[in-house]
């Protein structure tokens, strides 16, 4: 049993950030390798699964493209809920966009109420580096906002040249597997009392562990 | 077929199958064969019996044609000639009446039966459907009706719905038109020429902002009116719009890149609306519900208004605004999922999926985002007939459609392709999901209004919950003199202005120009004024007549002031602790309360007293309201003070009046806005604008000027409840009846009419006499 929960492992990567910053892009060009030219702007949330394999484990991870427009805050709780990892995408060229980091991540932390609220994995995504034209958001501005919001990560991505779109899932994996770990000690016994199928396991998994959190939040 | 026709006992079908209405055949039947005319109706039934099944129609207009000509001029029909002698005009007509309905009851009777046939029939394999051609030629008889009389009747909505899901889909090149009159779109273009666009010659002032002037889209004419209107207030939506414009249909010719006139004008009609309503202002979602009727409309003014009634009329308030009634929907969703297939969202729940996560993007673009063109116009055929609960029907359709497949599903990441982009291929014609909605056509408003009700509460207490955490909510960008305006003038719910360029360059107002503009809603669906005077004016009032004219109390349902709702859109409410009307009168009332205020139960009143009730639109009585004013200016200006009942037009020294008024609050509020603490008081303080200064002045110039309230005035939507009113409310749910459509509301239920008829002299006697009848029925 705990081998085949260490096979598969599955992931809620939830990506936010300002309307318009190429969420979808970022989450297409990632699962499809494509980039798309027509998309629709993404009403609600709507997810898409990727099976990677990242240090012998194969994770699915179940990436929730979230609706950027500010009055779709309000259906916060159920889009954030049970996150693992958050990725906070902004444009690079769009000063407003970066401007909002703020707001995302605050939001994030109260509509979610992840129970690590000061550790919680973010990543920082500046997205549309190709639009280089001298205006765009500079690297070290970026920084320095991680820097002064808990030391979080920062990558330079433009899902339209795929350029670290790959890099940047990846870390945002990684992030929420070492989250995951820490939560998997704490896996109750009664888990592998019950015989159940793999699949339900995992979600029976998932949900003992989101409990506790509830709890404790509340 | 032979056999109803003479007994005529059509009332065996039950036709209220998704009770909407509250008129069921039976009481049609009942005022068909009143024991009046039953002479005649042995006449009808003899002709009737010579007529064959197939000719029925024919006959008919025959014998309607012969009717209107001289009898010399026919020689078909003998009987209904000799018949036409023997019946004086007044009961040829209403024999005529009579037979009329009789011969469409039938006909919907077939249809009805045929129809319920048919759904004890799902599950057999394909019931033959050889009525297809017929219910097509059925249907564009029925828009054609439609467009003659410029209006739908509850029933023949019903009709028309029991003809599409039979004949699976609307024909498309009706669907237009119904469309046009559904939405009320031809209406609202007649009723308000210069309301989208300026009339013609107007010649703009120059200066203004152009909209959209960086997006690299054609510019805008200078016509628009509603576009120019509101100069200075904040466009925090023309980014988002901009943005969303090219990712709306860009996969479609009309609305790819290359057609950048067709994204000028979905501009425009967005833009127009975030004018028109603020508060709902542009949300993601609603680019695509303008496309789609843009589609249709293929025209910028109409598909303007039919997104109006979409989202005014059709949807729940706060749908788009806050988004609170789509989290609603989501709930009563599940709920109805539960417990109309247990197997299916068992199956969802054991994997974990929240099914509301995925239908968020249907109930929000009512299914234009993913669908089909077809498959959408036909879903929405029913949501303009049927109201929000053909959304819930789709949807529930929909997932019976994928039940196997979901159910076949073991894994999450299965499942949601599944639901988020199979149903779009496999439902790729409209048929296929006419079938499904069959089954679900007992699924009616009324479950989902109690559902609604039910989750209303949970839901707001869970946003109330969030918006604690304020500090994670973006603040409010600071407001422009704009918004503060329009603040203002939903404080003058009755007057509808239009104010052109009034800032200086200091940003000071320090003109105004008034422009008072046809606030001629009649049937305008619920807009941001109507909203306003929901929660503004009451409901119903009881009155003194004599000089002056004293308001006694006044009334507000508490259900239709949706207290929770308006402190979240900022609007003023008046509570019973703390009366804010001019008077102490004010109070919200139960339904139970307000029966019993209808049975002078807990009234104080004397017979003299008068009980005005306001219907749930407020311009709908044009000649009511000229009398209504009339009778003010004859007695006393007392009530028009009180900024319940006001509404000028077109008259010089009205308008000077309320310019002054204007003029005195906008005073009064840029002084508050001044002092420091402005923030934290302005919605009590103006809900406590001190009555008696402002109304000295305008009752003063009223008063002076002895105006007079030209014929043409329309407004009020207050209206005396008659006899056979009073017996509706007090027999039946009066707050339903509100509820249902505009059309019905006005078209069906005009107690001024029936006033009107009694031609019983004077305005004020009728009143009167009104006033006793009513007591009299009903204590």
């Amino acid at each position: 049993m705990e081998k085949k929960k260490n096979k598969k492992v599955f992931l809620k990567v939830v990506i936010i950030g300002d309307s318009g910053v190429g969420k979808t892009s970022l989450i297409h060009r990632y699962t499809s390798t494509r980039f798309l030219q027509d998309f629709k702007p993404t009403i609600g949330a709507e997810f898409s699964n990727k099976e990677v394999v990242i240090n012998g484990k194969t994770v699915v991870a179940q990436i929730w493209d979230t609706a950027g427009q500010e009055r779709y805050q309000s259906l916060g709780i159920s889009f954030y809920r049970g996150a693992d990892c958050c990725g906070i995408v902004f444009d690079r060229s769009d000063h407003s966009s970066f401007e909002n980091l703020d707001t995302w991540k605050n939001a994030f932390l109260k509509h979610g109420a992840p129970k690590e609220e000061g550790t919680f994995p973010f990543l920082v995504i500046g997205n549309k580096s190709d639009l280089d034209d001298g205006s765009l958001v500079k690297e070290r501005d970026a920084q320095q906002w991680c820097a002064d919001n808990g030391n979080l990560e920062y990558i330079e991505t433009s899902a339209k040249d795929n350029t670290s779109v790959e890099e940047a899932f990846t870390k945002l994996i990684e992030k929420g597997m070492e989250r995951e770990k820490v939560n998997l000690v704490e896996l109750p016994d009664r888990m592998s009392q019950k015989n159940k199928t793999v699949n339900l396991q995992r979600d029976v998994a998932k949900d003992v562990n989101r409990k506790p959190q509830k709890k404790k939040c509340c | 077929m032979e056999e109803r026709a003479e007994s005529y006992d059509l009332c065996d079908v039950p036709l209220d199958y998704n009770g909407e209405e509250n008129i069921s055949i039976s009481d049609m039947e009942t005022r068909i064969t009143q024991p009046k005319y039953k002479d005649m109706s042995l006449t009808t039934k003899s002709n009737k019996r010579r007529m064959k099944n197939d000719k029925l129609d024919q006959s008919y207009e025959e014998l309607r044609h012969t009717l209107m000509t001289p009898p010399s001029l026919h020689r078909k029909n003998k009987s209904d000639m000799l018949f036409l002698f023997r019946t004086d005009k007044e009961e040829l007509r209403k024999l005529r009446q009579t037979q009329k309905r009789v011969i469409k009851r039938r006909k919907l009777n077939k249809i009805t039966k045929t129809f319920t046939s048919d759904l004890s029939n799902i599950g057999k394999e394909h019931a033959p459907d050889l009525t297809s051609e017929d219910t097509e030629k059925e249907q564009v008889k029925m828009v054609r009706k439609f467009q003659r009389d410029g209006r739908i009747s509850e029933t023949d909505k019903k009709t028309l719905v029991i003809l599409i899901l039979k004949n699976k889909g609307l024909v498309p090149k009706i669907r237009k038109n119904l469309w046009m009159i559904l939405t009320e779109a031809t209406k609202n273009v007649n009723d308000f020429p210069d309301y989208y666009y300026f009339p013609e010659g107007y010649k703009p002032l120059e200066g203004r902002r152009i909209h959209g002037s960086n997006s690299g889209l054609p510019q805008v004419s200078e016509r628009h009116r509603l576009l120019y209107s509101y100069p200075d207030m904040p466009d925090i939506y023309e980014q988002q719009i901009l943005l969303d414009l090219d990712r709306t249909f860009s996969d479609i010719p009309e609305f790819c890149k290359e057609n950048s006139q067709n994204k000028r004008i979905l501009l425009n009609i967005l833009l127009s609306y975030t004018k028109r309503n603020p508060q709902i202002g542009y949300c993601q979602g609603m680019n695509y519900l303008a496309a789609t009727l843009l589609r249709v409309f293929d025209d910028e003014e109409l598909a303007f208004w039919g997104l109006c009634n979409l989202c005014e009329s059709i949807l729940p308030l706060d749908y788009y605004s806050h988004m609170i009634e789509v989290l609603v929907d989501q709930k009563v969703f599940v709920h109805l999922l539960q417990e109309l297939m247990p197997t299916l969202y068992e199956h969802l729940q054991n994997l974990g999926l929240d099914v509301a996560l995925v239908l968020f993007q249907w109930f929000i673009c009512l299914f234009a985002s993913q669908f089909n063109q077809q498959v959408t116009e036909a879903i929405w055929d029913l949501i303009f007939l049927e109201g929000s609960v053909a959304v819930f029907r789709s949807s529930l359709a929909i997932l019976s459609i994928m039940e196997e497949d979901i159910l076949d599903a073991s894994e999450f990441s299965e499942i949601y392709p599944i639901l988020n982009t199979k149903p779009f291929e496999v439902i790729n014609e409209p048929s296929v999901l006419m079938k499904s909605i069959k089954k679900f056509i007992t699924l009616k408003h009324e479950r989902i209004r109690e559902l609604r009700n039910q989750y209303r509460p949970i839901i707001l207490e869970e946003q109330a919950k969030l918006s604690n955490c304020q500090s994670c909510i973006r603040p409010p960008k600071q407001e422009s003199i704009g918004s503060k305006r329009i603040k203002l003038l939903s404080r003058f719910p009755l007057l509808d202005f239009f104010l052109k360029d009034t800032l200086t360059e200091e940003g000071k107002i320090n003109e105004m120009t008034l422009d008072l503009c046809d606030y001629s809603c009649k049937e305008n669906p619920i807009c941001l004024y109507d909203f306003t005077i929901r929660s503004k004016s009451c409901n119903f009032l009881v009155y003194r007549v004599g000089k002056p004219i004293e308001i006694l109390g006044e009334y507000f349902y508490q259900e239709e002031a949706n207290k929770e709702t308006l402190k979240s859109q900022n609007w003023h409410i008046f509570t019973s602790d703390k009366p804010k009307i001019c008077n102490d009168h004010t109070k919200f009332v139960e339904k139970d309360d307000y029966k019993k205020i209808q049975q002078r139960k807990i009234c104080k009143y004397s017979d003299d007293d008068l009980l005005l009730c306001r219907e749930s639109h407020l311009c709908t009585r044009e000649d009511f309201h000229h009398e209504f004013q009339h009778l003010f200016n004859k007695n006393c200006n007392t009530l028009l003070d009180n900024d319940l009942i006001c509404n000028f037009k077109g008259d010089e020294k009205a308008c000077e009046a309320a310019k002054n008024q204007v003029l005195h609050t906008l005073k009064e509020e840029n002084q508050r806005n001044n002092s420091p603490d402005s923030q934290n008081n302005e919605a009590s303080q103006s809900c406590e604008e001190n009555p008696d200064h402002v109304s000295s002045i305008s009752s003063e110039q009223i008063s002076q000027n002895d105006f007079e309230i030209p014929t043409n005035e329309i407004g009020g939507g207050w209206y005396f409840p008659d006899e056979e009113v009073f017996k509706n409310i007090c027999e039946m749910d009066y707050i339903s009846n509100l509820e249902k459509s505009s059309v019905s509301r006005s078209s069906e239920f005009n107690p001024l009419m029936a006033l009107k008829n009694r031609e019983e002299g004077s305005f004020g006697s009728t009143f009167k006499l009104m006033s006793s009848v009513f007591f009299d029925k009903t204590t």
